[in-house]
This record gives C-alpha cells, sequence and structure tokens, in this order.
C-alpha cells in the first residue's frame, strides 16, 4: 500500500516539477519562484544530511550555500564570464572546500557545542564576504550576467531554459541522496543519530564519518547556492548569515527531517509562505513562526513524517509485529 | 575448568586505577585475563566494576596503571581501533540502535569489518555475504525471525541478545559482557546464561562479564574476581572465592539467600 502510495506520490511530484514553467505560468507566477525552490530543496536536504540522518543541528549551512553563490559569481566576474556548467562545478567546489576546511573544528563537537560552532564559523563566512568589499562588493553584494550553458556560444539560460538546467541537477542530487541513503555509509550515519556509542564500538570512527557528512552536505549547500546566484544574477553577504541558516533548518524540519523528500516540501511551504504571506503582512514571520512551532509539537516528524505515517495502513502494520513478547523472542531453553 | 586458564594471557591490567572528581571508583587494578577463559567480575553496586569496565574497553581512559590486548599496550587507544583489533563489549543497558530493525543493528558491525561503514557505493556482490555473516549472527542468537523487526518494539530480553550479536558482528576474540542478565526475566536469564557458554564453547572466545546474579556467575566462570570500593578483594575460582570469608562480608552477606554456593 504505502508503496503504491510511494509510486504515485513521486510520479506527481514528476510531473509537476516537469510542467512547472507551463502552469507557473497559467497561475501567473515567475517560473523563477519554481527555481527558488528547487534550490532551497537542495539547501535544506544539505541540511538535512546533518540534523536529519546524523542528528547534528548544523547552523551554519548557508555558510556553504554562500561560498557556492560567491563561487561562482566570482567566476563568472573575474575569470570566465560565460560557461554555466563550469561556474556551477567551481561553486559546487568552493561549498566543499568551505565544509572541508571548518570540518576539522566541528567532528569532534556534540551537541548544542556542535550547533553553536556552526554559527560561529558560518558568521565567520559572512563577515568575510561582508567586509572584504573590494572583492565581493562588500553589504551591497556585486551582480552577474547570467553565463550561457557552455560558453559565449552556447545556449542562452533564459526563464525556463535555466529552471529546466536546475531541475536537472536537482534530480542528480536527489538520485545521489537517494543512493547515500540507502548505502553502508547513510546506515552508519542513521546509526550514529541514535546511538554514537555503539558505532564507535562497532570499531566506526564516527569522527571520520561526521567528517565526510559535513563535507557531502558542504557539497549540495554549495551547489545549490552556485544556481542560485546564477538564478537572481546577484550574490550579497545576507545569503551566508545565520537567519538564512536558521531558515534552512527550519524547512527541514518542518517538511520532516530524515525523509529524501521532506526537506523539498519544507522549503515549498515556506517559501511560498514567505512569497505569499509577505505580500499581505509584514508579520509574517510570525505566522511561520507559528506554524514551525504547530509542527514541531504535533508532528514532530515533519509534514511528511506525518503523512507517511497517516498512510501506513493497518495492514503494513500488521505486516511487522510491533510488540513482540519475551516468550516469542526467546525460545525457552534449558538452562544449562 | 582452570584447563581453559592456561592458555595465553589475551587481556591484562595493572595497577588501573580511575577516578571521577574525588571518588575513585577504581584503585590499583590488576587483571589477567587467558584466551578461551570466562572471567566474572562481581561485587556490590558501586564497587566499581563498570568503571572498571570502561577503562579497560576505553570508554574513559585510566588516571594511571596500563592496559594491554594480545601483548600491544592500548592503554590511551581510542575505543573503536581496540575494537577493531578483537575487543568488543555490551552496556549494562542494551547499548542498540533502537529505530533501526534488528538486522541493521547487526549489518553495521559486518560492514564495519569489511571495511565499507563508510562506502558510498552499495556492497555489490558482497552483500550476499554480509548477509550470510549476518543470518549466522541472528541464527546464533536466534532472532531470525525477526530480522526486519524495529528494535525498539523487541522485548528486553530480545533487545540484549540483539546487542550481543551486534557486538559479535565485529568477529572478536575477546568479548566484555556487563551484567548481561539485569532486568531479565527467569526464562530470558537461561537463554543469555547459554549464550555466553556458547560463546566459549561454540566460537571459542574468551569472555569477561560484570554480574549480579550469582547462580549464572558460578556456573559459568571460571575465575571470579570480587572488587569492593574500587578495589580487587579477592580471586580465584569461584569455590574458593565465593566461600571466602571476606566476600561473604562485602557482598554475599545480604545475598547468601539466593547464593547458589
Amino acid at each position: 500500500m504505502k508503496r503504491t502510495l510511494d509510486t504515485v506520490g513521486l510520479s506527481l511530484l514528476a510531473v509537476l516539477l516537469l510542467g512547472m514553467p507551463l502552469w507557473m505560468n497559467i497561475i501567473q507566477l515567475n517560473v523563477s519562484l519554481g527555481t527558488s525552490l528547487l534550490l532551497f530543496g537542495l539547501a535544506a536536504a544539505s541540511v538535512n544530511i546533518l540534523v536529519g540522518y546524523t542528528g547534528f543541528m548544523a547552523f551554519g549551512n548557508a555558510a556553504f550555500f554562500g561560498v557556492g553563490a560567491y563561487g561562482s559569481a566570482l567566476f563568472t566576474h573575474y575569470i570566465m564570464p560565460d560557461n554555466m556548467i563550469v561556474a556551477t562545478i567551481v561553486g559546487a567546489v568552493c561549498g566543499t572546500l568551505s565544509a572541508f576546511i571548518l570540518a576539522p573544528f566541528l567532528i569532534r563537537r556534540r551537541g548544542i557545542y556542535f550547533a553553536l560552532m556552526t554559527v560561529a564559523f558560518g558568521q565567520v563566512y559572512y563577515f568575510i564576504a561582508y567586509r572584504w568589499s573590494n572583492v565581493t562588493g562588500g553589504e551591497d553584494g556585486f551582480s552577474i550576467t547570467r553565463p550561457h550553458l557552455f560558453g559565449p556560444s552556447g545556449i542562452a539560460m533564459e526563464g525556463s531554459a535555466y529552471y529546466y538546467y536546475v531541475l536537472v541537477i536537482f534530480v542528480a542530487v536527489m538520485v545521489f541522496l537517494w543512493f547515500l541513503v540507502r548505502s553502508p555509509f547513510g546506515l552508519s550515519l542513521r546509526a550514529i543519530s541514535q546511538n554514537e556509542v555503539r558505532v564507535r564500538y562497532l570499531a566506526i570512527n564516527s569522527d571520520r564519518l561526521i567528517f565526510k557528512a559535513l563535507v557531502i552536505s558542504g557539497m549540495v549547500a554549495g551547489i545549490a547556492g552556485s544556481l542560485y546566484s546564477m538564478s537572481i544574477n546577484f550574490a550579497y553577504p545576507l545569503l551566508m548569515d545565520w537567519h538564512q541558516s536558521g531558515d534552512f533548518v527550519m524547512m527541514t524540519i518542518l517538511g520532516g527531517a530524515g525523509t529524501l523528500w521532506g526537506p523539498f516540501i519544507g522549503a515549498i511551504i515556506y517559501t511560498l509562505a514567505a512569497n505569499v504571506l509577505s505580500s499581505k503582512t509584514e508579520t509574517w514571520q510570525i505566522i511561520i513562526g507559528a506554524l514551525f512551532v504547530v509542527c514541531v509539537l504535533f508532528f514532530p516528524k515533519g509534514i511528511l513524517g506525518f503523512l507517511s505515517r497517516a498512510t501506513t495502513t493497518s495492514e503494513d502494520i500488521d505486516a511487522s509485529p510491533s510488540v513482540v513478547r519475551n516468550e516469542q523472542a526467546i525460545p525457552q531453553g534449558d538452562p544449562g | 575448568m582452570t584447563a581453559a586458564a592456561n592458555g595465553n594471557v589475551m587481556l591484562r591490567a595493572e595497577k588501573v586505577s580511575l577516578s571521577f572528581g574525588g571518588v575513585h571508583a577504581v584503585v590499583e587494578v590488576d587483571i589477567d585475563v587467558h584466551e578461551r577463559e570466562i572471567f566474572a567480575i562481581i561485587g556490590p553496586n558501586g564497587a566499581g566494576k563498570t568503571s572498571f569496565f570502561n577503562a579497560l574497553t576505553g570508554y574513559f581512559f585510566p588516571d594511571a596503571g596500563r592496559v594491554w590486548f594480545l601483548g600491544d599496550e592500548i592503554t590511551r587507544m581510542p575505543n573503536y581501533e581496540r575494537i577493531a583489533r578483537g575487543m568488543s563489549r555490551t552496556f549494562q543497558t542494551p547499548s542498540i540502535f533502537p529505530e533501526l530493525t534488528v538486522y541493521e543493528n547487526v549489518v553495521l558491525g559486518v560492514h564495519s569489518k569489511m571495511a565499507v561503514a563508510g562506502s558510498l557505493s552499495g556492497l555489490g556482490s558482497r552483500r550476499k555475504q554480509a548477509d550470510a555473516r549476518v543470518d549466522e549472527l541472528l541464527g546464533f542468537v536466534n532472532l531470525q525471525r525477526w530480522k526486519d523487526t524495529q528494535v525498539a518494539s523487541l522485548s528486553h530480553g530480545s533487545q540484549r541478545l540483539v546487542e550481543i550479536a551486534a557486538c559479535l558482528s565485529v568477529d572478536p576474540k575477546l568479548v566484555l559482557l556487563d551484567e548481561p542478565t539485569a532486568g531479565l526475566a527467569e526464562a530470558d536469564t537461561a537463554r543469555v546464561m547459554e549464550v555466553v557458554r556458547d560463546l566459549r564453547d561454540r566460537l571459542g572466545l574468551t569472555v569477561v562479564f560484570v554480574e549480579h546474579n550469582m547462580r549464572f556467575v558460578s556456573s559459568l566462570a571460571d575465575t571470579i574476581m570480587v572488587m569492593d570500593r574500587g578495589r580487587m578483594l579477592v580471586r580465584g575460582e569461584p569455590k574458593e572465592v565465593l566461600n571466602d570469608h571476606r566476600v561473604r562480608e562485602a557482598y554475599l552477606g545480604a545475598e547468601e539467600e539466593t547464593a547458589d554456593v
């Protein structure tokens, strides 16, 4: 039953995403909003690797996102003005490196100390972008012209063309994450989130796996940031700010931390709410905040977690015994 | 039974001390565990048994003293490296992954042993090998039926067995069990006893365990060490130890009725 629902859900999602430029046009929304949904979805997915699967509160992923954004923008501005593919790769590499540099300082911290360190280091990146104004444009940021796909004679990437470029990368990253979650590495991460001591007592150096998770998270955030700066043709320090990191965490938890699609759903709800509500009222963040509180109180597994539980039928439950009694689990052997 | 104690020394600790703030949890305790020996550590609550265990397994590093395993000094070696060298342990409250299935709980150690715990690619052809190993381990503790069940929904006794299977998944030579029967019903205790005996008799492992259940200790152990207030009180074969007047004073006095001596 659940499997059928998953297939239906995924097919529906595929149709919605493929047709987005079309139906967004019909409801008079700009396709760039669709692009933002995908990119915030990726950014939230990068948070999800740490928060959802590994159980580490990461409040600094906007830094990796921002470094990816600046990486692509600076590269496009100063080095190779007209090649989107290379600029994307550069952004991804910058995001990866930014996490790689921080990871050694973070991997020995746990709990609240880890969370605070991610905020602190994230702000370091923010202030670098903010202060290094002759390169980064300081507080105002700097604008770029969106590059063509493969250099000046390549395809122009306006409107839907850019959306589909982002969609391809979005799908590729989601497929990668799907494999990651199912790999031995993904299982080890989930195990760390539940009981790190036991992981270490299975001869697994958890620090090393957390390092890897951080770097992969940085890479995914870097890709998202890179594509985001090319989407808005602009890079500015607030992309790295801890508020932005908080938004990514909120999206992840809202949609369902520790589920593959939850962060994306959270990103959609958050971004649409922000877009729609902010045009109606100045206090839109109060409404989002209230939604978040309701979610944490009543759906601790996020909206997707709640839905997937609600769609699990009694048939599914019967198939796996939920309570196993001593007498069944332990044969009454001879005490010897 | 003492014949088992004639093998090579597998685990040795010398004058191990461990304190927390001003509390001396372990004071200059020595231990020699031989290959294929079943070695029990007993003592009243707060005697320092678990602290000593923690010092042996690298949960805490001792403040003083040294520990050797298979001839190499491991006093300050990180816990995961000790496990990689062939040591494994359980905890007083089963240390498992409650939201993972029984299979996943056990396969992690198999992955670790195959050096793929951090691998992003699938196991490919080695998956069968891993699955077979998990089946074998679950067979040992008789939990095959619950392979796909989430561990949190199993009984306490079964959770202990899952922990033992996970503990064995890294192919240890030495297994340290911290109160394997704590909180278990009579029937479960019997089953765990059987499993512990099998660890040595069927798998040829060396076992060190902390235990309160005297029937369990006297019927299984080759050697018993009694701890009291952080120090070793007496050590020897079950009969002589359990009849030692110091032990009776320190520990068995209160338990004489239940002790099977």
